[in-house]
């Protein structure tokens, strides 16, 4: 089947007629229910994700962890990027969010982008 | 399920539980049919994903969608379907919210080489990370859309594929590519040149016909003299770029160009577009306006209604 230019249709380029036009590229994350959660209590104070369904009594993310707030701070850890707890967070600090070794530049929480994080009153993130 | 399996009465597949009951119900003369939309949020299966048996001869979505998988295996592997039958139909299917993270992840994998997958009027809406830092100098063909051992050929189906990728890994290698669609979003950090380039294209030895390819790959780390292979070796026709690609020297559309196929002009001269095939002189390059002009495409022997 060859190709066709359709108003309305693929941005204006070529077409196949049959094939619908795709969904946006601002994906949805997975699960609208699951949240990065730092929780001194649970996994040694470091970052973890849960699902909608209740916690489990006893929490334990296998490893390696997916999803880890790196950040970068001169005053810590000789200002390599080290995982942190937010309790440990004191200073303002630059970080790099990574998925696994790669860089990322959207968080979402649900369907909604993150572009600010408060804890106890004060912002604790922003997104420049 | 409902159903016999035979072609007249597939099985009807309703739930993810369904889905894996295929492994033992199905069979290389099973027919199977989705009755329903699945979602695997919320599931047993949200944290603990395995892939989907394809135990069948055919798959027919039905027009339903498979949504919300999420898989992470930075260590180990990730695949969203495992063929267990010599060849299977697999059609009709939208699949969303799909999230694989692995060294390489794949769409379709199998146990035993020789198998094969037909995709034929699919969309998949995916978000790759790859963590593999392996060098590749041996034609190792572990694919995002099928492993070293399945076969894959599509037609009339559309991909929009988010990936981050440590190196660029390949998204299919032989079969044949028809009248389908392409929105990628690739961003990667290390440039795979030379040998392992050419033999870790986007497209390996694929005979590509009537597709269109959007979006962006960049690469996030400055390389001087960085290179992207688009394509290596195949058989090329009817086809175009769109694509945008960000910080590197030069593009690899390195197939055998068969008829016009068209490339998107870029100002940016630090780009270049390299054919060593021997028939670049089909491959054009044009202006985003020209590309949506379809006289103009069809005044250069690109084949194009509207």
């Amino acid at each position: 089947m060859s190709m066709s230019i359709i108003s309305g249709r693929n941005e204006g380029f070529p077409c196949i007629p049959d094939v619908p036009d795709m969904h946006s590229t601002n994906l949805v994350v997975p699960y609208p229910g699951a949240a990065v959660i730092i929780d001194g209590t649970h996994c040694d104070g470091f970052p973890f994700t849960m699902t909608s369904s209740d916690l489990p009594g006893s929490v334990s993310p296998s490893v390696p962890y997916p999803l880890a707030l790196m950040t970068v701070s001169a005053g810590y850890n000789s200002g390599f990027p080290a995982v942190r707890s937010a309790e440990f967070v004191n200073e303002v600090s630059f970080s790099q969010l990574c998925f696994g070794d790669v860089p990322i530049d959207e968080l979402f929480f649900g369907s909604t982008e993150i572009k600010f994080a408060y804890c106890g009153g004060g912002t604790v993130f922003r997104k420049y | 399920m409902t159903g016999t399996g035979t072609q007249a009465d597939p099985f009807i597949i309703m739930s993810a539980a369904d889905m894996y009951a295929m492994s033992t119900a199905g069979g290389a003369d099973v027919y199977c049919k989705l009755g329903a939309d699945i979602d695997l949020n919320g599931t047993q299966y949200t944290d603990d994903f395995t892939p989907f048996p394809l135990n069948c001869a055919a798959f027919d979505g039905d027009g339903h969608t498979i949504r919300n998988v999420y898989k992470a295996a930075p260590g180990g592997t990730a695949a969203l379907f495992e063929v267990m039958t010599s060849a299977v139909v697999f059609s009709g299917i939208s699949m969303e919210n799909i999230m694989l993270n692995a060294p390489l992840p794949n769409i379709f994998m199998s146990q035993t080489s020789g198998a094969s997958v037909t995709i034929s009027r699919c969309r998949f809406a995916m978000d790759i990370t790859t963590t593999s830092s392996a060098t590749n100098t041996s034609g190792d063909t572990k694919c995002i859309l099928h492993d070293g051992n399945t076969a894959v050929n599509v037609q009339l189906s559309s991909f929009i594929i988010r990936a981050h990728m440590l190196k660029y890994q390949p998204f299919m290698s032989g079969g044949t590519l028809a009248s389908s669609m392409f929105r990628i979003s690739l961003q990667y950090l290390q440039t795979r040149d030379g040998t392992e380039g050419a033999l870790s294209a986007f497209l390996i030895n694929v005979n590509m016909t009537d597709c269109g390819f959007l979006g962006t790959v960049k690469l996030l780390t400055s390389t001087s003299g960085a290179i992207f292979y688009f394509a290596s070796g195949g058989e090329h026709t009817n086809s175009y770029s769109a694509v945008v690609f960000n910080s590197m020297k030069y593009v690899y559309w390195d197939a055998y160009i068969r008829s016009t196929c068209i490339w998107r002009y870029t100002d940016n001269s630090n780009i270049v577009l390299r054919n060593d095939k021997g028939t670049s002189g089909y491959i054009k390059s044009f202006e985003i306006n020209s590309m949506k002009n379809a006289a103009t495409l069809r005044n250069y022997g690109f084949n194009c209604e509207g």
